[in-house]
């Protein structure tokens, strides 16, 4: 089935509120959607939503022979599926952009970050080892499914369990079940997180903001997709799009994302963690039967939320003068007003609540911290400050 | 007869989804449709069916395009397929969890994604499986377990109307009799599966004026 | 009975038996709308949903659906993609693309003919609708007036709505309409393809009104338009003075 058409009308609305800052779904432009994992019966079997996206990662073993040239590691694959399911355009068993695009993002994350201890996997050097396989299925196509298919792989690779083996002297490998012997869990070294920035280029200003809706990403000029761990390592950058971006822009997009990324990253552990407690102490598993949040739950949720905010807010409410000012960012991150508002700049307006999140502040506002970390660039930077303004959206668009 | 359990409109940009669980397996099924058709599966008097089921773990292999083609094939007796000529309905069935009764959830699941999408059909159906456990007692809905015990395993698709079969589907040997009683069992449970679509839809609907 | 009430009866599925209607034997007349279907003598339900009558002993099922199927004199919001001879084609979210003539435009004549760019909104009326035959729209009625057909500007915003929603806010005196209106001015045009088309003087207004419609699908209807106040505050929409 074909795609719907976008609209100009649709596409000028989203850029219109964007510039007034304002999105379609009421987030601040740094908020992310509420994510929410659960955990099927068997171990390895996870579903993520983000909003209304939705993912389904599920882990499988099997012995198989290694690599000659690596005879001691055990191996990995990661396959991604777009079925008609994520919407409706999608043909099943076919490949296409987006699909090579989120099979890249796992890739390079989750094999490639070797984040996974493959020795571990070894049984017996040269003769057999563990292949773990992660099937990514998208269920429900809502916008950003390179951070929630990453989320939902990783969650899923560190809930996974792998049967015992033991190897006899003549060489034969017994596989326990798990009621002879204790699982063994998957230890995952660092937890790599993805997180997808949106750019879009409104009168020759960039405006940047996370967690792109389906609707925004049909009508962003380009995104930048960091892969990377809470210990400080970049496993993966992807931009594409037509947007250019100064190197500082870059750096500072990623200076947030770490911030960010220690958060997730402990979000995850924990909620693994916890449910692979309550495994362990309960006799019943419940798996997906009775934990999985329909669209139509998570919708009214949003709209209670809404109305429970007005409640609180009613009298609250300054009256505008304009809408110009139309950005109340109350969401927004708590270290990056922090950093907005030590800063002295001219054009940062003086309520903290009324500051539009554009690339133009972060540059302004974490320009020290950057020329003490990364004293290489200060000769490069004025020239980068001169070239910015021929950056124009005539060009680009 | 084992849990079920079921919610609809679970996916917000299928046309009509719903989740069904019976005991450990639980499947998600999505429709689309009637929609547009390439040209090479147009047919001028009627919609074409696409039913895609995949596992919950690894590639769809040929037992699972076997259960496609009975899916498919029960589904397609229960629509009314001349009413839109020249385009198709999408039917693609998830399994999130599997426990052995991946044909009867699924079929179960489908009718409640069609019933939440509004697809004109001329009835409901439901299946319900059954297993002959070694001392030959007949099991309703088993579990996995229970089935690699079993000496047959059989699965039937009735309809909402007179509970007719719509499509039986059996594994393993057992005799006519034996048969007809599982027939008969499953019937019955058939019922209350019915009973189940009618709740969930008069909830979707709680909202309506009566 | 007064003609106009429309009674809400019960909630049936499909194959559920309506009634026994022998046209030999029974002599007043029934008429059935979508979602029935008579055969041997029995109407059934075809589609889920609440069965309703109205005065005039019409019969019909309110389905809850997102999925368009193009009907006859329903008006819709399509998106132009191309021009093609004489005519436009237009999604309208069904299975076809519709088309329009450029002549079928208040005033439009063969030298002063209707322009329009691909992605351009479109509210018209379905001229020709059945399952045979590719949709046609017009943007005229049969005194060849606009009547508030036509293009649809720009700076609107225009998202989707579930069909039984649509059909339930195209009454201009729907009270989650008026209440709103009571909140914030605005101009709202809706297709009964479900796509929903609003003007208001700031962006905020219009991403509130937008979310807001969600509440229908969600509560009843009196407790939605209750809700609207706080729903607005919640976006920080200020209200118009007067309230």
């Amino acid at each position: 089935m074909r795609e719907t058409p976008l609209s100009t009308c649709e596409r000028a609305a989203v850029l219109a509120a964007i510039s007034r800052g304002v999105r379609l779904d009421n987030r601040g432009f740094l908020e992310v959607r509420d994510i929410n994992l659960s955990f099927g019966k068997e171990y390895g079997s996870c579903t993520v939503t983000l909003g209304e996206t939705r993912v389904l990662a599920q882990v499988t073993c099997e012995v198989v022979e290694p690599r000659p040239s690596r005879p001691n590691e055990g191996k990995l694959s990661i396959s991604v599926r777009l079925s008609p399911m994520a919407a409706p355009h999608f043909e099943s068993g076919r490949g296409n952009e987006l699909m090579d695009e989120l099979q890249m993002i796992l890739d390079r994350n989750i094999k490639e970050s070797r984040c996974l201890d493959l020795e571990a996997l070894c049984i017996m050097a040269e003769e057999s080892v563990w292949q773990l396989r992660v099937d990514v299925t998208v269920l429900n196509h809502a916008g950003n499914l390179g951070d929630a298919c990453n989320l939902a792989a990783v969650a899923a690779l560190r809930h996974f369990h792998r049967p015992d083996v033991s190897v006899e002297e003549d060489g034969r490998v017994t596989i326990h079940t798990f009621e002879e012997s204790e699982p063994i869990a998957t230890y995952m070294k660092k937890v790599p997180v993805c997180l997808t920035y949106a750019f879009f280029i409104i009168d020759e200003n960039i405006h940047m903001l996370m967690d792109p809706s389906e609707k925004e990403e049909r009508v962003m000029s380009g995104k930048l997709v960091v892969g990377l761990n809470p210990h400080g390592e970049i496993t993966s950058l992807i931009f594409p799009g037509r947007v250019l971006l100064s190197k500082k822009d870059i750096m500072n997009c990623i200076k947030s994302a770490f911030k960010k990324a220690k958060f997730s990253a402990e979000m995850i552990q924990n909620l693994v963690d916890e449910d692979i407690v309550k495994r362990k102490s309960s006799v019943k598993v419940d798996g997906f039967a009775k934990n999985l949040i329909s669209d139509t739950v998570y919708a009214s949720h949003m709209v209670k939320k809404t109305i429970d905010k007005g409640q609180n807010f009613k009298f609250q409410v300054p009256r505008e003068s304009d809408e110009e000012n139309g950005s109340l960012n109350d969401e927004m991150d708590e270290d990056i007003n922090d950093e907005e508002s030590g800063d002295d700049n001219s054009d940062a307006k003086p309520n903290k609540s009324d500051i539009l999140w554009r690339i133009q502040s972060i540059r302004q506002a974490s320009t020290k911290d950057d020329d003490a970390t990364h004293s290489m660039e200060t000769d490069g930077e004025s020239e980068e400050e001169e070239k910015k303004p021929k950056l124009t959206a005539q060009d680009l668009i | 007869m084992s849990q079920h359990l079921c919610e609809i409109g679970y996916l917000s940009r299928s046309d009509g989804s719903s989740l069904y669980c019976i005991g450990g397996t639980v499947v998600l099924a999505s429709v689309n449709g009637p929609g547009d058709v390439k040209a090479s599966n147009r047919h001028y008097n009627r919609t074409q069916l696409d039913v895609c089921y995949s596992p919950s773990t690894g590639q769809s292999m040929i037992g699972e395009r076997a259960l496609e083609s009975v899916i498919s094939k029960t589904i397609e007796q229960a629509i009314i397929v001349h009413l839109h000529p020249r385009t198709a309905i999408n039917v693609t069935l998830q399994e999130m969890q599997s426990d052995g009764l991946a044909l009867s959830t699924s079929i179960n699941a489908a009718c409640l994604a069609l019933l939440d999408a509004g697809v004109q059909m001329k009835s409901t159906f439901s299946a319900v499986t059954c297993c002959i456990a070694s001392s030959g007692a007949i099991i309703l809905e088993p579990t996995e377990a229970e089935i690699k015990e079993s000496s047959a395993v059989v699965t039937f698709v009735f309809d909402g109307l007179e509970y007719n079969v719509l499509s039986a589907y059996q594994d393993g040997s057992l005799d006519s009799d034996t048969f007809n009683l599982c027939l008969i069992k499953c019937q019955l449970a058939a019922k209350d599966i019915t009973a189940i679509f009618r709740k969930t839809i008069e909830d979707k609907h709680k909202f309506d004026k009566s | 009975m007064d003609s106009d009430i429309t009674e809400s009866l019960y909630i049936v599925l499909p194959g559920d038996q309506v009634l026994r209607f022998n046209p030999e034997e029974n002599r007043d007349r029934i008429f059935i709308g979508p979602g029935l279907r008579w055969q041997d003598n029995v109407v059934r339900a075809t589609k889920p949903g609440m069965l309703k009558k109205n005065g005039k002993n019409l019969y019909f099922v309110d389905t809850h659906q997102k999925r368009y199927i193009p009907q006859k004199r329903e008006f819709v919001i399509g998106i132009v993609l191309k021009k093609k001879g004489d005519n436009y084609v237009i999604d309208i979210g069904g299975s076809e693309y519709a088309t329009i003539s450029y002549l079928s435009f208040e005033n439009a004549s063969k030298k002063t003919r209707k322009e329009m760019k691909p992605g351009d909104l479109i509210y018209g009326q379905l001229l020709v609708a059945n399952k045979d035959m590719e949709p046609e729209l017009v943007c005229i009625d049969v005194y060849n007036r606009a009547v508030g057909m036509g293009t649809l500007p720009g700076d609107g915003i225009m998202f989707t709505i579930p069909l039984h929603i649509a059909r339930m806010v195209v009454d201009p005196q729907n009270p989650f309409l008026l209440m709103m209106g009571k909140q914030i001015n605005y101009t709202v045009v809706v297709g009964f393809n479900g796509r929903v088309w609003i003007k208001a003087r700031t962006q905020r207004e219009k991403v509130a009104i937008m979310n807001a419609f969600t509440m229908l699908e969600l509560m009843p209807l009196e407790e939605a338009v209750d809700s609207i106040p706080m729903f607005f505050s919640g976006f920080s929409v200020h209200l118009r003075e007067d309230m």
